[in-house]
């Protein structure tokens, strides 16, 4: 689901600035005078892919462990060469929450006048793979370049399909050139080598 | 340009000599780029950042610089009765109060104020300045002889420390000083980086430690030369005298390399670095006793923790284990050999920043520790032979302080302990256990709130007190980034393809919102900059996380448990939080909870007082129902804290205005011209003001990022000849901006202002001295001893081209980048 109008956008909004924690009430309204159409996807800027709700994603395991997914997401209406970008991902069967922001994130040209976030990672750091692997997570991503606002939101499947670690370096990626290593996981561990 | 640089030179004659133009009496704070124009940027409380504490027994007082920040220098001490930890007053000294002496005959207190050319001499009977003393910038330890005729002040902008003779009777103070204070940085002997503490030996003589070098010194009475030199290989934080003996506070030899091959970490002309454990838990705290005069170690004590709370550290009492870990964390059997004997594992608490020596009430001998990292003091008793023997220990609780733990006194069998980030004073019964409630008061700047009270803060507090948040208790960031200095030392990094031999030189952090994105690397920045965070807490060590491969390889997979979930141990599997498998608990080591995250927020409830932001500068953003943003705080795990010390990075960039800027000379000036010539090249990788190609900011320009193949030669195994400094193909995967091919790892260009302070230089800190970075092989430049390492594999002038000058030319650039 992407949200935007033709028109411009008046966006609420709505901040805790230096409150505690509370329910995200109203504090204030800023008008955004420009709008950005902003599309989830995997790919890059020669072929990007948009995710629509439902589909999978693969949970890739990293350096040091790290989880993430690596997406991508394409922006038109900018002239922007770079954006801001913030994630955030609700798993509601099991609590978890996912929020991350990466600003001056490089925008690559497309074809069609886009701009795509290529390698767009979003890293699950504070759950554990149960509470990930197998879940539906509804994904907000709310990009700011060149003065103007837009989001998009999605629901994942989560996946870990490719369960292969590479244990040689040398080895050939797996799946789609997506690196999936990092250090032997018990419970994702692949056939030995 | 030119035309200011002829001026300039009329106007001095073309000396040469240091402060042709006068320097002014004070350094100005130097602008931070970080304000309202920045999303992240929230006003912050004023602070006072106590810093030193000195007593004055016979009047029962005691005295606390109130030091500030390097944006904001405070300019006071507060005088504070002993008893009551009450401030009686406050006395107008000049900016930066980082050291105090009392003198021995207890009219004056000499105060050394960081940002200035003068020390403040308080008269302590009538609490007030009433005389100055010449010093060059940056004096920042200083210590009187037992007689009071004579003191040592040590300082960092030369790396020097100049004699006193003092003439003290009534109210008149006055000094003479060896050293003509007029030479500025080079007034004094010259010691190891930084000189931080000075103790006065009781037979004479002086102790001089330094953290940046890692050195301890011992120095004649006369202090004309140095008469021994103990390293570590650890910053030396501190030293204590207790009879025979010197107990030296460090944070252990290790480089972070296997005890016995790979690369030489300790400098002993053998392959590895003596110690079992690798990487980051490599990080120790440790006390070493040396005998005097002559700096020997005796003794020898570490971590209470060395072994076995991280899932990676070597067990001398299980030395098959290692074999169960992944690959990349496996260690070998004969690692336990390297272990230090258990009856040395009595440190308990992280960061050691000060050793007290002090009577127990039966007249014995013993030794308060104050621990920064973990909010703690503990004691040990001294025996005759300089041993040391806990009094408290981790089971049975150690001495609570505020956050910030950096400065302590004994007053009457009490231990009045400065809490520089909570502002507070601690006072601890030395001879009792552990008291139940904290006792403090306040002595600094709380009127915006109790510390920690924004999120710039809650990151503060986490760079200091790291210790709670990792998984042994033991390692902080400020272990290596002291002060905002980094210490010269290189050591292995996970993310390097060959940890055992290759390196990397610590990254100096001041002024870092300027110069992102960080590292050689060019990859992070404030948002993802965990991997060193990850490395005090991986998620191997908590259970339900599912990486331990010891209990997990003994499970179906979770592919395999969501295809069938009557597979046996599928329900671990899939509700570890609700039914973890048996081996959780029976593993013997990791972290108490099950996940990383109850982990983090647990220790930010402990130490922060919190497990969510306060949304002033960290918050998440979602869409709402009716497309609306909404912010909300974030939660205090790994990936919040690591947001809180990025922000906090950020906000302060602590860069300390450079004495050498202020009044350049001649040399320094011609050195300019070189920086800007086409035939140097220094300014199109190291453009000025920034001095690297790093992002742009809403406050500043700059064009990067941008970076390069080596520049200069990297390092190579000893035996193959590979390039050691490439990163491993899954850090690439996971930091998508780092570049690396066939012909190695493309390296971010680092900012070189603020070089005067640090020692080594290049990612694999091989470049000892600026000369040796600017140098190409065999130039005339070169001091006795030093390495030109401006060549890459022969070619000379990769890192500019510096062949064609002379000399004198190059020695003015160095001169020059030394401004910066």
């Amino acid at each position: 689901m992407t949200w935007t109008t033709s028109t411009a956008i008046t966006i609420l909004l709505v901040g805790l600035s230096g409150c505690g924690p509370g329910d995200g009430s109203p504090d204030g309204s800023v008008d955004a005078s420009c709008s950005l159409d902003v599309t989830l996807g995997t790919g890059d800027a020669l072929g990007f892919t948009p995710l629509s709700d439902g589909d999978a994603a693969e949970v890739i395991l990293g350096f040091q462990g790290f989880r993430m997914l690596q997406l991508a997401v394409r922006i038109t209406e900018t002239r922007a060469s770079r954006a801001d970008v913030s994630a955030y991902l609700a798993i509601d069967a099991t609590g978890v929450e996912v929020d991350q922001r990466d600003d001056q994130l490089r925008l690559w040209p497309a074809a069609d006048g886009s701009v795509v976030v290529e390698r767009y990672l979003l890293f699950f750091n504070d759950a554990p793979a149960s509470q990930i692997i197998g879940q539906d997570g509804r994904l907000d991503v709310i990009a700011r370049a060149g003065g103007c606002t837009g989001g998009s939101s999605v629901t994942l499947e989560l996946r870990d399909d490719d369960t292969c670690i590479a244990f040689d370096v040398d080895a050939a990626f797996p799946d789609g050139a997506i690196l999936d290593a990092g250090a032997l996981d018990g419970a994702m561990a692949c056939e030995s080598p | 340009m030119t035309a200011l640089l002829a001026a300039v030179l009329l106007l001095i004659g073309c000396s040469d000599d240091v402060g042709a133009l006068e320097p002014p009496r004070e350094l100005r704070p130097v602008a931070n780029p970080f304000g309202p124009e920045d999303p992240l940027w929230a006003p912050q409380p004023h602070r006072e950042k106590p810093a030193a504490i000195v007593a004055d027994p016979a009047r029962g007082r005691v005295y606390v610089a109130l030091t500030g920040t390097e944006e904001e220098p405070g300019r006071q001490i507060a005088v504070v009765d002993a008893s009551s930890l009450s401030t009686l007053a406050r006395v107008d000294v000049g900016p930066g109060p980082i050291a105090m002496a009392v003198h021995p005959g207890g009219r004056h207190l000499v105060v050394l104020n960081r940002f200035a050319r003068h020390a403040s001499v308080v008269d302590l009977d009538r609490l007030r300045v009433t005389a100055e003393i010449e010093v060059p910038f940056y004096c920042e330890a200083i210590a009187f002889d037992a007689s009071g005729e004579r003191a040592l002040v040590g300082h960092r902008h030369g790396d020097r420390v100049v004699r006193w003779r003092v003439r003290a009777e009534g109210s008149r103070f006055e000094v003479d000083s060896e050293d003509a204070p007029e030479l500025g940085p080079r007034a004094g002997l010259s010691v190891p980086a930084n000189p931080r503490r000075i103790v006065a030996l009781p037979g004479g003589g002086w102790l001089v430690t330094s953290e940046t070098e890692m050195a301890l010194t011992r120095l004649e009475a006369d202090a004309s030369r140095v008469a021994a030199t103990y390293r570590p290989n650890a910053p030396v934080l501190d030293v204590a005298v207790v009879g025979a003996f010197a107990y030296v506070l460090h944070t252990g030899h290790g480089s972070g390399h296997p005890p016995a091959d790979g690369f030489d970490g300790d400098g002993d002309g053998a392959p590895g670095d003596g110690t079992a454990n690798v990487t980051f838990q490599d990080v120790q705290n440790e006390i070493t006793v040396l005998s005097l005069p002559g700096l020997e170690p005796v003794h020898e004590y570490t971590s209470d923790s060395i072994c076995c709370r991280d899932y990676r550290d070597v067990d001398p009492d299980r030395p098959d284990v290692g074999a169960e870990l992944a690959p990349r964390d496996a260690w070998p059997a004969e690692r336990v050999a390297f272990m230090p004997p258990r009856p040395t594992w009595i440190v308990a608490g992280a960061m050691p920043e000060r050793a007290v020596p002090f009577r127990r009430a039966d007249g014995s001998d013993a030794l308060a520790v104050v621990f920064g990292g973990s909010s703690e003091v503990q004691t040990f008793d001294v025996d005759a032979d300089g041993a040391l023997a806990p009094r408290e220990t981790a089971a049975s609780g150690l001495h609570a302080t505020g956050l910030g733990a950096v400065d302590a006194v004994e007053v009457d069998g009490r231990l009045l302990v400065v809490d520089r980030l909570s502002e507070t004073l601690t006072a601890i019964e030395l001879d009792g256990p552990p008291a139940a409630e904290r006792v403090s008061a306040v002595v600094g700047d709380v009127g915006g709130g109790d510390f920690p009270a924004t999120d710039v803060e809650l990151g503060e507090a986490f760079n200091t007190v790291t210790a709670p948040f990792s998984v042994d208790g033991d390692q902080t960031c400020i272990h290596c980034h002291r002060d905002g200095t980094p210490i010269a030392k290189p050591v292995s990094m996970p993310l390097l393809d060959d940890p055992d031999n290759g390196v990397r030189l610590v990254m100096s952090y001041r002024g870092a919102y300027d110069t992102r994105p960080w590292f050689v690397e060019a990859a992070m920045d404030e948002q993802n900059f965990f991997p060193v965070i990850n490395e005090l807490a991986r998620k191997e060590n908590f259970c339900c996380e599912q990486r331990d491969p010891r209990v997990w390889s003994r499970y179906p997979t979770q592919e395999q448990c969501l295809a069938d979930r009557a597979l046996d141990g599928c329900r671990h599997v899939l509700e570890c939080l609700d039914d973890p498998p048996p081996e959780c608990a029976d593993r013997g080591y990791g972290g108490e909870t099950l996940t990383r995250d109850e982990h983090f927020r647990r220790a930010a409830r402990r130490v922060l007082g919190r497990d969510t932001s306060f949304g002033d500068g960290l918050w998440s953003e979602r869409l709402g129902p009716d497309g609306q943003i909404v912010r909300r705080p974030i939660n205090l795990g790994f990936d919040g804290i690591t947001r809180a010390l990025g922000l906090f990075l950020l906000s302060r960039p602590r860069r300390l205005p450079n004495p050498n800027a202020v009044a350049p000379s001649a040399l320094a000036l011609r050195g300019e011209a070189i920086y800007h010539s086409s035939e140097a090249g220094c300014a199109t990788c190291h453009p000025l003001p920034v001095t690297a190609t790093a992002r742009p900011t809403v406050a500043t320009e700059a064009p990067g990022p941008t970076s390069f193949p080596y520049l200069v030669s990297p390092l190579r195994h000893p035996l193959t000849g590979a390039d050691v400094d490439i990163t491993n193909a899954a850090f690439l995967g996971t930091f998508p901006d780092a570049r690396q091919d066939a012909g190695g790892l493309r390296v971010g260009v680092p900012a070189i202002r603020g070089s005067w302070d640090r020692e080594r230089f290049f990612h694999h800190g091989a470049a000892r001295t600026l000369h040796e970075a600017l140098a190409t092989p065999g130039h005339p430049a070169l001091r006795s001893g030093e390495v030109g390492r401006n060549e890459r594999e022969g070619q000379p002038n990769t890192h500019g081209g510096t062949s064609q000058l002379d000399a004198e030319d190059l020695d003015a650039l160095v001169a020059f980048v030394e401004t910066l």
